[in-house]
């Protein structure tokens, strides 16, 4: 047998034996571990652990707890309520401006998280029942929670960025700076999508009531404004030092945790039990996708044993496609893969496959970069396994009647606005490049 | 459940709890190491070889002791199309059929960090690095979490076998 066809044939035990539901990690590594010992014998037995000593070297992972860590701060610190009541009351009176609200919030937390777990949970717990108060189309607001959240992986810090950086070795502040503006059009093109459907069905987003507009003077309301000055400072310790070259990476997210976390006390809204909670639940987020990690390592060393690599490359370049065609086979392949594999397995697993390919092919690695992570924001969208689904289903109010229909539903447009952006960064590379070249002169 | 396994079950468990309540910690101790280095550097201009090292190996530390725990809490995630449309039961049944797979990737893991413990403090390895730290460490805090994760895995196929059972265990806590 080829060492190709095993490949493929490693591959395929691996999908087959997700589909039982044993866990991710026990699944990738078990899979890696048996092909190791057939093919190696004693030889390949050191390699699952081995993988886990290559990490060590993988400084920049460090950044995952930190995030994950300030996610969880930020979402008992009590900034975000003061954010979303600034939103409500200055967007509220706009039709369908509650949602449009909503999507700001979420862009600003976005830019203070490199995950979309805190978005999505800040956004259901805080946004989604007032919109539903104001009699806000159910359907159309669970949309906008989920794919607005989904820009925490775009809009920098992003970990998934890191990952990709890590894989594709590639500066991950270039990398950042390149999902900017991106991020921002995504942002936009979901506020005008919004804003254009309410403006066409008044009914379902509509504005607030005079009554509730008038309990706010204008003193209030400029007093109100004082909410983005929490924002302002995390996102300036965090991010703005390191892009201003003050603070290294992991410096930088360890700043961040820091600034949230005195943030949260100076709110005074941060108690014992609130604290242990996101030590706990920060914990329990890093060690799965450690795990995960750990194991997709370790398959991708029997992959990387077997020439998986040349393989692959053969495999895309032999079908005459054109090195577009080919780009869009891979972007398929990614969201097809994305149904049976959790987001941090498939970037581990393909990401290293994939980018010799796209070098081969004279495209610019940064910019795929942004493809892959628009990719990624699909894949965490669409349904079977779409993270931010099961987030919802866990997160929606029982009294909200809010179906697991309904909640599918809603992410279409989202899903096929970013698939329009996706279109968009393809064709004018310059919207993701354009930025870090600048910035970085060259 | 009989007598044994109940104490087994009961003890491996309520170890890894208390392992997880002490991992939790590890978190603010990387971001205390980051801040001294980040102030260190930033301000008065004294940076140190060890910092970013030192935080990564507490790293490789926190996420495998803290492995047992989130298995416990049921946080290592799994594709669940099929397998969450199931009754309890059946799930219990598909998790002992599965087992295997997992307990075959955590005894080649285990194997592979005794023999790198081993050859770590027997040949007293060090990093490539400039600060070049022993790597014994490390790799000894890393073969506990997997021991302790091991551990883990077999407290839940006993909790599935007794599920299996029709016993009413409840997933994601610790068994009590």
């Amino acid at each position: 047998m080829s060492y190709a066809t095993i490949a493929v044939l490693m591959f395929i035990t691996m999908v087959l034996l997700l589909i039982t539901g044993r866990h991710i990690f026990a699944v990738i590594g078990g899979v890696a571990a048996l092909y190791a010992l057939i093919l190696w014998g004693k030889g390949g037995q050191g390699l699952m652990f081995q993988a886990g000593i290559n990490l060590l070297n993988w400084y920049p992972l460090i950044t995952l707890p930190m995030f994950i860590y300030m996610g969880y701060m930020f979402s008992v610190s009590g900034i975000a309520d003061d954010l979303y009541t600034m939103f409500h009351v200055w967007m509220g009176p706009v039709k369908g401006g509650l949602a449009i609200g909503t999507i700001f919030l979420q862009t600003i937390i976005a830019a203070m998280n490199g995950l979309s777990v805190a978005g999505m949970a800040i956004g259901s717990a805080l946004a989604l029942p007032e919109m539903l108060k104001r009699k806000y189309d159910k359907v159309m607001v669970t949309g906008v929670i989920q794919g607005s959240s989904s820009l925490g992986i775009m809009v920098p810090p992003s970990v998934v960025l890191v990952l990709y950086g890590m894989i594709a070795r590639q500066p991950i502040g270039r990398l950042w700076l390149a999902g900017v503006f991106p991020g921002l059009m995504i942002a936009a093109l979901f506020i005008i999508y919004i804003a254009v459907r309410c403006i066409l069905q008044p009914d379902i987003g509509p504005a607030l009531p005079k009554e509730e507009r008038d309990k706010y003077s204008l003193k209030d309301k400029m007093k109100l404004l004082t909410a983005a000055i929490a924002p302002i400072i995390i996102i300036f310790m965090m991010s703005g030092l390191f892009f201003l070259g003050v603070t290294s990476l992991v410096e930088s997210s360890a700043v961040g945790a820091g600034v949230t976390t005195i943030a949260a006390l100076l709110k005074k809204r941060l108690t014992w039990k609130g604290f242990m909670d996101v030590l706990k639940q920060t914990l329990s987020v890093s060690a799965m996708f450690m795990w995960v990690i750990l194991a997709a390592l370790g398959f991708g060393a029997v992959f990387d044993g077997l020439g998986a690599v040349h393989a692959i490359k053969k495999l895309f370049l032999g079908w005459g496609f054109g090195r577009w065609g080919i780009l869009l086979m891979m972007q398929l392949s990614f969201i097809f893969l994305g149904t049976f594999l959790d987001d941090t397995a498939m970037l581990i697993l393909v990401a290293p496959l994939y980018v010799p390919l796209v070098v081969e092919m004279g495209f610019n690695t940064i910019w795929y970069g942004i493809l892959y992570t628009i990719t990624c924001q699909i894949a965490y969208l669409t349904p079977p396994f779409g993270y931010n689904l099961f987030l919802m289903k866990a997160m929606v109010p029982k009294d909200s009647g809010i179906t697991l229909g309904d909640i599918y539903r809603s992410v279409i447009p989202f899903v096929l606005l970013l698939v329009v952006a996706l279109g968009i960064v393809m064709i004018f590379p310059e919207l993701a490049t354009w930025l870090p070249t600048k910035y970085f002169k060259g | 459940m009989n007598k044994p396994s109940r104490a087994v079950v009961r003890a491996i468990d309520r170890t890894n709890e208390i392992i997880g309540y002490f991992s939790m910690y590890l978190v603010l101790v990387m971001m205390g190491i980051l801040l001294y280095e980040t102030v260190m550097r930033t301000i008065f201009n004294r940076p140190h070889l060890w910092a970013v090292e030192l935080t990564e190996f507490v790293m490789a530390a926190y996420y495998t002791l803290g492995g047992g725990y989130s298995h416990i809490i049921d946080s290592h995630v799994r594709m669940d199309i099929l397998y969450g449309k199931l009754s309890t039961k059946t799930r219990a049944i598909l998790d002992i059929v599965t087992f295997p797979l997992i307990g075959f990737y955590m005894t080649v893991l285990l194997m592979g960090a005794i023999k790198g413990t081993k050859y770590a403090i027997l040949y007293k390895q060090k990093t490539y690095s400039p600060w070049a730290p022993p790597v014994a460490p490390v790799k000894i805090a890393m073969t506990i979490g997997i021991i302790f994760m091991f551990l883990q895995v077999i407290s839940e196929l006993l909790k599935d076998i007794a599920r299996a059972r029709g016993e009413e265990i409840p997933v994601g806590e610790v068994y009590k």
